[in-house]
């Protein structure tokens, strides 16, 4: 171990008094060999982004090291003066962060941003760094580097944002890249690109890369080690495949289970009752660019659908597909430009919201930010009691209805009297689908609903949504960008690109047979194993599920 | 090409706005009670019959009131701000006589006052997490100056440093009657304008020092910022590039809609210390109940400070090449 | 609510500072039975403060009583801060309101106007508009309001914006509320906050502009304030500097104590556990 390029030794950090726990990081140990990829996985509050802050000593005072150590090629970093810590962080040891926005001066040029590091460390001749420059930018496959360069951030797209942060952690091809979270803003074909980017540099130049990320699938797809954090503690480490593929402890194994969630086709109710249903709706967003120029974005593009009682219908798509305005389009949050929708069989698309408030009750919707989706100045109980008494309950019937719903989503009575600040997300979300739930609805249209949520607690809401819909006989539009997550909660799926759905069909013969190409990418830039293919069941087992 | 037809958008829009003025003034006079004519003359001009007869014409008063209107703006487009009867004199020729000294002294304490202020309150935000105490002592301080009448804080100052320690004039721009030339007349002027610039700055000074310090507080926690700590970059280059630059925006940005402000706070500061500036003249007129020059007074303000508001916004859009073309708002 | 009471007087500096505007607001209405008029000229002029028991804040140079000035003063001040508060605020409410809900170009030309009255030089435009009414308590709070009202209606109109966009107001939607009761129950709790605050530094600035009318001469004749007392000491300052000292000071104690108040609302205001992105 002696040989090892980046040695973590014991470290703690501890948390100021009052949080809920006493440390950010308890005893934690690692060692980086050249060349190979260490994949730190935990939830959110893991503590796995102030590991990575702390071996770049990138952490406020407060959060200095208690005890512990970092060694960088034998040296320890805590040791180091303003000059040696300065070569550290430019030179040894790159880091690339998760948000592309606004990991880059929003004011600077992108080419100013890689070449004040070029110059920082030493470059003093403005030709030789440009040349850099744009050789870099060259390197990590941007197109025509040399007009590139002259961009702002803002100008780029978030994958063009993000292999710009990465030249510039390569500017002086450092012996360690860490990488924390450097995908997870990006959309799943996005993130295959960088990932292959990251893969190819380091073929090529030989760099360790710590890489930190929640998603475990993603792990399977490039780790050579896997180090699992749960606040603050080494949970296990270890050989990829090992800790993968035969973990030794319980929550390394539940998180496997929830963020490689068995595709779970079911057959459609093909004959049922059709109870939310759009034919060729059209949506289009204008908006002034530059003064007098109107940009005018299709959001949605002649879109059908329909749903069946029983049924879960996924949206499929990445950002900018238009999932969202299809959404809030089947709520009647927004009015589509053109095209019908059906509500239970009345045609609603073109009612006035007053028309509308009487048959709302039918169709609800659970929201993606459990932090917004919630009144913070009202209780649980004001939060569960608007929707049936805006439809005639009593306060003492709709008081009543609170408690069964709170219920139903498995949250004690007494969380009525609390306010929303006072739960986790995952609390939240349940909240909210309480909230659907409370006017007795017969469609849920589900935005995004786990996105902001951790894989573990993704997994607990899909269970209950599933189980919701058992109980209740619920129809479900479930919109995402997860595949994984549609596939296994939906019987059908749309996929959507640039506001039009390309492709549509059962889950299973979808997800098996995609005959449009951008099907296709999305399922082949998915990381981790393939969804249905790795776990192919013999028909006739198949056929028992 | 979209730069000029931003330079261009806002050109227009501040012609409107100045308009805006213009029109404002016509609907001050015509809705106040009485006899516009009367009211204009003033308390010196309205015992002379001839005078307000010539002033009822100019104003075309028999006529219908987009003409009066369209009259006024002609008239005033032509630089003829009426005419100050106690004064004897146009009020555009005693407007503009005065004029540099009130720029004078509210250029010099704007500048005082940004740079001032936006170093401490870089010092503050950057204080705050090992020196909490110089933190809370500047943000305290500018609370404290933020409640100070510019007028009164005038007033203490010549208490102090005129009266009491005999250190500065107490008025006026120049030395009454003081032959001075060279060096010396640059030291009077300075010390005249010293003691107005400080009551005049102070309460900017503590606008700013708050606006700077959670400009900066807000920007050290952005994500760009620890990108440039490890990229390795050197303090200054941090501080300059990074921090300050992002920080500056919102302040210059407040700086312009706030000029109105200073303005307003530049004419009190005048009369304290009889100023040779506009505020002066306005305090007189208002004695005398000069309407015109009043009049005169506020359409002069408000255009300067129209037309600071473009330049401010002009350089905003220098230093973020975020704001598009033309984008309003 | 009873956390946000709790809140509040967690902040020693904001709990002082409604003291002082309360005992101030008890002084300045119990003024005519504390003491005699503060025109009134019963005293030798240009006494020390506390060197006759009776007078004990001074007199000025016609002999009338300081203290009673200062009193009487209270009344102006905290008077036309509050009336003129009072009116912006429902200007403001109701133009950006009308902005917000209408958009399109009722918005644009409103918040244009707004625009222009926010840049305009306030006090200035003031100073004329009180000149051409004549000064009286009336036209001083008309002048204060006029140039304060926008500042609050460019604050309620982005607040509906951007409130009508949050999630849990588009789940009240989806739930079948009235308008009515998304604007009562979601919206204007969530926009109280923001509100408050930027009311308690209207209030504030309408102090100081007050102040600096009655010290330009455009004071309300009838009344004694602060800034009128402030301007009678000016050609004093060698002779009797308290008397320009008290007014200035009790002006710089209520200015800070309103402001005081209002950073005690927005931090017991803020939601727990949200960084409040529009303060």
């Amino acid at each position: 171990m002696n040989s090892a390029l980046l040695e973590v030794e014991g470290l703690h950090i501890a948390l100021p008094p009052g949080g809920d726990r006493s440390h950010a990081l308890f005893d934690v140990s690692l060692a980086l060999q050249a060349g190979e990829t260490l994949c730190v996985v935990g939830e959110s509050g893991s503590g796995k982004s102030m590991l990575a802050n702390a071996i770049l000593r990138l952490l406020p005072p407060a959060l200095a090291p208690r005890q512990g150590r970092v060694r960088f090629r034998g040296e320890d970093i805590a040791a180091l003066d303003r000059q040696g810590l300065r070569q550290l962080r430019g030179v040894g040891i790159g880091m690339v962060f998760q948000e592309p926005m606004s990991a880059l001066n929003p004011l600077l040029r992108v080419g100013v941003q890689i070449g004040e590091t070029l110059r920082a460390h030493g470059m003093k001749r403005a030709g030789e760094r440009r040349r850099r420059v744009i050789e870099l930018l060259g390197y990590v496959g941007l197109p025509a580097p040399e007009q590139l360069r002259r961009r702002f951030p803002f100008q780029l797209s978030g994958g063009q944002r993000q292999r710009v942060a990465i030249a510039m952690a390569l500017a002086f091809s450092p012996a360690v890249l860490i990488a924390d979270e450097p995908t997870s803003a990006l959309d799943v074909t996005t993130q295959a690109q960088i990932l292959q980017l990251l893969q190819r540099i380091q073929r090529e130049t030989g760099m360790a890369m710590l890489f930190i990320t929640h998603d475990l699938a993603l792990v399977q797809t490039i780790a050579d080690r896997v180090l699992v954090l749960q606040k603050g503690q080494v949970v296990e480490q270890g050989a990829a495949q090992a800790v993968l593929g035969a973990p030794a402890q319980a929550y390394t194994r539940r998180l496997l289970a929830a963020a490689l969630p068995a595709a779970n086709p079911r057959p459609s109710p093909a004959d049922a009752q059709v109870v939310l249903g759009a034919q060729g709706l059209n949506k289009t967003y204008s908006s002034r660019h530059g003064g007098w120029r109107w940009q005018h974005t299709a959001a949605l593009v002649d879109v059908s659908m329909a749903l069946r009682h029983g049924q879960t219908v996924g949206v499929v798509g990445e950002s900018g597909s238009g999932k969202s305005t299809l959404g809030k389009a089947l709520v009647r949050l927004l009015r589509p430009d053109s095209g019908h929708i059906q509500w239970q069989g009345s045609e609603v698309a073109e009612w006035p919201q007053r028309r509308l408030r009487p048959l709302r009750r039918r169709v609800q919707m659970i929201f993606q930010d459990p932090v917004a989706s919630l009144n913070p100045r009202q209780t649980v109980a004001a939060i569960l009691m608007a929707g049936p008494v805006a439809h005639g309950a009593t306060p003492a019937q709709a008081r009543a209805r609170a408690e069964l719903v709170l219920g139903w989503v498995g949250l004690p009575a007494a969380a009525l009297e609390r306010y929303p600040q006072a739960f986790s997300g995952g609390q939240r979300q349940r909240i909210g689908i309480a909230r659907a739930l409370s006017v007795a609805p017969d469609v849920l249209i589900a935005d995004e609903c786990v996105s902001a949520l951790d894989a573990l607690v993704q997994a607990q809401i899909l269970d209950l949504l599933e189980t919701l819909q058992q109980r209740l006989g619920l129809s479900i539009v479930f919109i995402t960008h997860d595949l994984r997550a549609a596939a296994r909660l939906c019987d059908h799926l749309l996929v959507m690109q640039h506001g039009r759905v390309v492709e549509q069909g059962a889950s299973a013969a979808l997800l098996r047979h995609p005959s449009h190409a951008y099907t296709r990418t999305l399922l082949a830039s998915l990381p981790g194993p393939g969804l249905v293919e790795s776990r192919e069941l013999p028909p006739a087992q198949q056929e028992a599920r | 090409m979209s730069d000029l037809l931003y330079v261009l958008s806002r050109l227009l829009r501040a012609v409107a706005m100045i308009l805006g003025v213009v029109v404002l003034c016509f609907v001050l006079v015509r809705l106040a009670p009485g006899d516009p004519a009367q009211l204009m003359a003033g308390d010196a001009g309205i015992d002379d019959p001839a005078y307000i007869a010539q002033l009822r014409q100019s104003m075309g008063l028999d006529r219908p009131l987009p003409e009066q209107l369209l009259a006024y703006v002609t008239g005033i487009a032509r630089l003829d701000l009426g005419y100050s009867y106690p004064n004897r004199a146009s009020v555009w020729s005693l407007i503009s006589e005065r004029l540099p000294a009130t720029l004078l002294l509210m250029g010099s304490a704007l500048l005082l006052a940004a740079t001032v202020g936006v170093l401490l309150g870089v010092v503050a935000a950057r204080s705050r997490q090992r020196r909490r105490w110089l933190d809370g002592l500047i943000a305290q301080g500018a609370l404290l100056l933020y409640a100070i009448p510019p007028f009164w804080l005038a007033m203490v100052l010549v208490l102090v440093f005129s009266v009491q320690l005999n250190w500065l004039p107490a008025f006026g721009m120049q030395e009454v009657g003081g032959q001075l030339h060279g060096w010396a007349l640059w030291r009077d002027s300075l010390a005249h304008l010293l003691l107005p610039c400080l009551s005049l700055s102070f309460l900017y000074l503590a606008m700013y020092v708050h606006l700077a310090r959670s400009a900066m507080l807000e920007v050290m926690a952005q994500d760009h910022v620890r990108t440039a700590y490890a990229k390795g970059l050197g303090y200054w280059r941090i501080l300059l590039a990074h921090q300050l630059r992002n920080a500056l925006l919102p302040v210059v940005t407040m700086v312009g809609l706030q000029f109105g402000q200073l303005a307003s706070s530049t004419l009190l500061i005048e009369v304290v210390y009889a100023w040779p500036g506009i505020g002066r003249l306005l305090y007189d007129a208002l004695s005398q109940r000069d309407y015109a020059l009043l009049l005169g007074v506020f359409l002069v303000i408000g255009t300067v400070v129209v037309v600071m508001n473009v330049l401010v916004d002009l350089l905003c859009r220098l230093l973020d090449p975020r704001i598009q073309a033309g984008a309003l708002y | 609510m009873a956390t946000v009471f709790k809140r509040y007087c967690r902040q020693p500096a904001a709990v002082l500072g409604a003291l002082f505007i309360a005992v101030l607001a008890a002084l300045a209405l119990a003024a005519p039975w504390l003491s005699a008029s503060p025109w009134e000229m019963n005293a030798h002029p240009l006494l020390l403060p506390f060197t006759e028991r009776a007078h004990w804040l001074g007199t000025d140079m016609l002999g009338r009583d300081l203290g009673a000035g200062l009193l009487y003063g209270a009344r102006v001040s905290l008077g036309v801060g509050a009336l003129a508060s009072a009116a912006s605020l429902l200007v403001g409410l109701l133009v950006g309101a009308a902005a917000g809900y209408f958009g399109g170009w009722v918005d644009a030309v409103l918040m244009r106007v707004a625009e222009f009255f926010l840049i305009m030089p306030s006090l200035v435009l003031a100073v004329l508009l009180v000149a051409v009414l004549e000064p009286s308590t009336t036209s001083v709070v008309m002048a204060i309001a006029l140039v304060a009202w926008p500042g609050i209606a460019r604050l309620v109109r982005s607040e509906f914006m951007t409130l009508r966009q949050r999630e849990f107001v588009q789940a009240a939607q989806v739930l079948g509320l009235s308008p009515w009761a998304i604007i009562t129950r979601e919206i204007l709790p969530n926009a109280m906050g923001p509100l408050l605050v930027t009311l308690t530094f209207v209030m504030a600035s309408a102090i100081l502009t007050e102040a600096a009318l009655a010290f330009l001469g455009l004071g309300d004749p009838e009344a004694m304030s602060w800034g009128y007392m402030i301007n009678a000491s000016r050609n004093l300052l060698r002779d009797a500097w308290w008397m320009s000292l008290l007014p200035g000071l009790a002006i710089v104690l209520l200015v800070l104590a309103v402001n005081r108040v209002g950073e005690g609302l927005r931090s017991a205001l803020q939601v727990p556990g949200r960084t409040e992105a529009s303060a």
